[in-house]
């Protein structure tokens, strides 16, 4: 495959994210704020977050599995991951959180239970999603090509 | 959502940097924001806009980094300082705090600031309201909301904030919101 057709691939499968919803546009804000300085930003501030959602993934699912559920702590935990997957613009985990947080108000366990496997879903679909599209910029920057800007 | 000629759009009104890369020079921001993804994406689009970022993720940190950066620009009239807060969760403190320090100035001692905890938000404001008015200088604070804001949070912005962007942040309401609070609207053209 040559350099245009991997730079092709590329952009299709990005606009494919953004499509299905997979992405919005605060991710294109992020990829904006790459340059020289900060070649890596978005690659960084990605892995950030997936740190960050499995930890408080993790925590929400300790937190559902008590006695007496702490309803306050599981949607200050939602509302951090809600922060945190509106920034990169994951926006199907923030739309999971925002209906999880209703759940949360109406301390509805079996509910809340059923947003986290949704959230542990949408997470894992998202990672696999950006993890492909890392791999195919890092294809065109190995092979001597430059990422194509392009708008979404 | 997306509209044929966004790629047009994006390009003229995007945040790429470019022409306005230093219009927040000179300016020491106060970042307090508990999220590190948030953190770090928010001090990215500010120092590519020239401030200077002290980032925290505590009410505390806050305080001290407030009272560092004031003393240094101690002699300064104008603006050289701006805080943008996260409201909500643990920063609440972070918000009686730099309230505290914008009504009374640098006095603000360590405990005040330890027992604002045990004081419900909107008492803690009032509290320091009625502490001695008139400071040197006025730092201008932005608050970081959620879209939807709890009643304590639509009280502390009505109380005191001079301005809220809500998260995520975008960096085109951003910019002016900062530049119009530190007197720099003249750095857009």
């Amino acid at each position: 495959m040559d350099l245009t057709q991997m730079q092709r691939r590329l952009v299709d499968y990005t606009s494919s994210l953004f499509r299905e919803g997979y992405l919005d546009d605060q991710f294109t804000q992020l990829q904006q704020l790459q340059d020289e300085s900060n070649p890596d930003f978005v690659f960084e501030v990605v892995t950030l977050f997936f740190e960050d959602s499995q930890r408080l993934i993790n925590e929400l699912g300790e937190a559902l599995d008590q006695q007496n559920v702490d309803f306050k702590k599981v949607d200050a935990h939602v509302h951090q991951l809600k922060g945190s997957s509106s920034s990169i613009g994951a926006q199907r985990v923030k739309n999971v959180c925002v209906i999880f947080r209703n759940y949360c108000e109406e301390r509805n366990t079996e509910r809340c239970m059923r947003c986290l496997q949704q959230l542990k879903h949408e997470n894992s679909l998202v990672k696999t999603k950006l993890e492909t599209l890392f791999r195919l910029q890092q294809q065109i920057l190995t092979a001597g090509g430059s990422i194509p800007m392009w708008s979404e | 959502m997306v509209s044929n000629d966004r790629k047009e759009q994006n390009h003229v009104e995007s945040c790429k940097v470019g022409p306005m890369k230093n219009s927040l020079k000179g300016l020491r921001i106060l970042l307090a924001e508990d999220t590190s993804v948030l953190q770090k994406v928010a001090t990215i689009m500010l120092e590519k806009l020239g401030a200077m970022v002290s980032a925290v993720g505590d009410g505390l940190q806050a305080v001290e980094a407030l009272k560092y950066m004031s003393t240094a620009e101690e002699e300064n009239q104008s603006t050289n300082i701006l805080c943008l807060t996260a409201i909500g969760g643990v920063m609440n403190l972070s918000i009686y705090i730099t309230l505290a320090l914008r009504q009374v100035g640098k006095s603000l001692s360590c405990d005040a600031s330890r027992e604002m905890p045990k004081m419900d938000g909107y008492e803690a404001i009032k509290a320091i309201i009625r502490f001695e008015e008139g400071t040197k200088s006025h730092i201008p604070i932005v608050a970081l909301t959620a879209h939807t804001m709890s009643y304590d949070e639509a009280k502390y912005l009505e109380v005191g904030m001079d301005a809220y962007l809500t998260k995520p942040i975008d960096c085109k309401l951003m910019l002016p919101t900062i530049l119009v609070l530190t007197k720099r609207e003249g750095s857009l053209t």
